[in-house]
């Protein structure tokens, strides 16, 4: 019983670590397209510092 | 429309910031103003008056000449902070319709344009934060400023993970945020598809308040480009204070060092593709290498 529990628990674990993997690298894909200046608007739009269009 | 104050006082500054100017000049919910401190007028002027989109421009501190000896930069400080930040403020700059303050590095304009931000109450936003000597009076007194400038700053961008671990350690509660690259590579155009021919030619600069206020540091820096000259062509290009220098301690340059002004940043870029070497103690120059 706490075998299984542990092989799913194992499964579990390593489906995210996997996901949060093929995100990172979603998300380096899309950096290594945007300049510097598109990063910094992109971080000031997202926390609300500037307003949207 | 929501303003973007630009605080800008020296060459790199503005030429550091015009990737994000240009980019800000494209959202047509924001207005960008450049905000002049008068450091080193004259430069930022010219880099400006070939800009291709028309920008406001508010001059701080009226003067025909860039601050090049030390007491005039006292007294400059000293008028603008009376002017500009005891006295005076911008109208309608209110919290409903939140301005930001855009500074620099680690001038003495980074830190009059921090000031002046809060004082109008902009958010403040420090770019190439996080950068340290681990010495508190070295370089003086850019390592003062910086971490002075960090600190008050509401938002830090950094551009390597060094400078990022660093803030997030020492300022924990504030907004932080690591480029992967600087803003200056956007100014040097496509990188992979630029012929570069090496030849036999080294650029120099030397400007900072350390080495050029020592004469023996200078005259070192001197002897050292004396010996390069032997194989390769010098071109130093020189800082108005770096002149002052050299006729103040009455060093004589030989012959084999072609001296001249500073030039114009496309051309000192186009200077570095041909040099196989470059001697300097510049920060952004590095960079740019």
């Amino acid at each position: 019983m706490n075998k299984n529990m542990y092989k799913s628990k194992f499964n579990i674990e390593n489906s995210l670590l996997f996901l949060l993997e093929q995100k990172n690298k979603k998300i380096n894909i899309k950096n290594e397209k945007i300049t510097p200046s598109e990063e910094i608007y992109n971080y000031l739009l997202n926390n609300k510092f500037i307003l949207n269009d | 429309m929501q303003k973007i104050y630009f605080f800008i006082g020296t060459k790199a500054q503005a030429i550091k910031c015009i990737p994000l100017i240009n980019l800000f000049l494209t959202k047509p919910n924001l207005s960008v103003v450049i905000v002049d401190s008068g450091q080193h007028t004259t430069i930022t002027e010219s880099i400006f008056q070939n800009f291709k989109h028309e920008i406001t421009h508010i001059n701080l501190f009226s003067n025909k000449e860039n601050i090049s000896k030390y007491s005039k930069g006292i007294v400059w400080v000293g008028k603008f902070f009376l002017k500009n930040i005891i006295f005076k403020t911008l109208k309608n700059n209110t919290i409903e319709n939140q301005s930001i303050c855009v500074v620099h590095g680690d001038t003495v304009s980074t830190i009059l344009g921090l000031f002046w931000g809060k004082r109008n109450k902009c958010k403040v936003i420090h770019l190439e934060s996080g950068l340290t000597s681990n010495s508190l009076f070295n370089p003086f007194p850019e390592e003062i400023i910086r971490r002075i400038t960090s600190r008050l700053s509401d938002i830090l961008i950094c551009f390597d993970p060094d400078s990022y671990l660093r803030l997030k350690n020492k300022l924990k509660r504030k907004l932080i945020l690591q480029v992967n690259e600087n803003t200056i590579i956007e100014t040097l155009g496509d990188l992979d598809n630029q012929k570069i021919n090496k030849k036999d030619i080294i650029t120099a600069t030397l400007h900072r308040t350390e080495n050029i206020l020592s004469k023996k540091r200078l005259i070192s820096f001197v002897k050292l480009l004396e010996k390069l000259s032997k194989s390769y062509k010098i071109n130093w290009y020189l800082h108005e204070p770096t002149i002052n220098s050299i006729n103040k301690f009455n060093i004589k340059l030989s012959n084999n060092i072609t001296t001249s002004n500073l030039i114009s940043h496309e051309d000192f870029i186009n200077q570095l593709k041909d040099s196989k070497i470059v001697v300097t103690n510049g920060g952004s120059i590095q960079e740019e290498c």
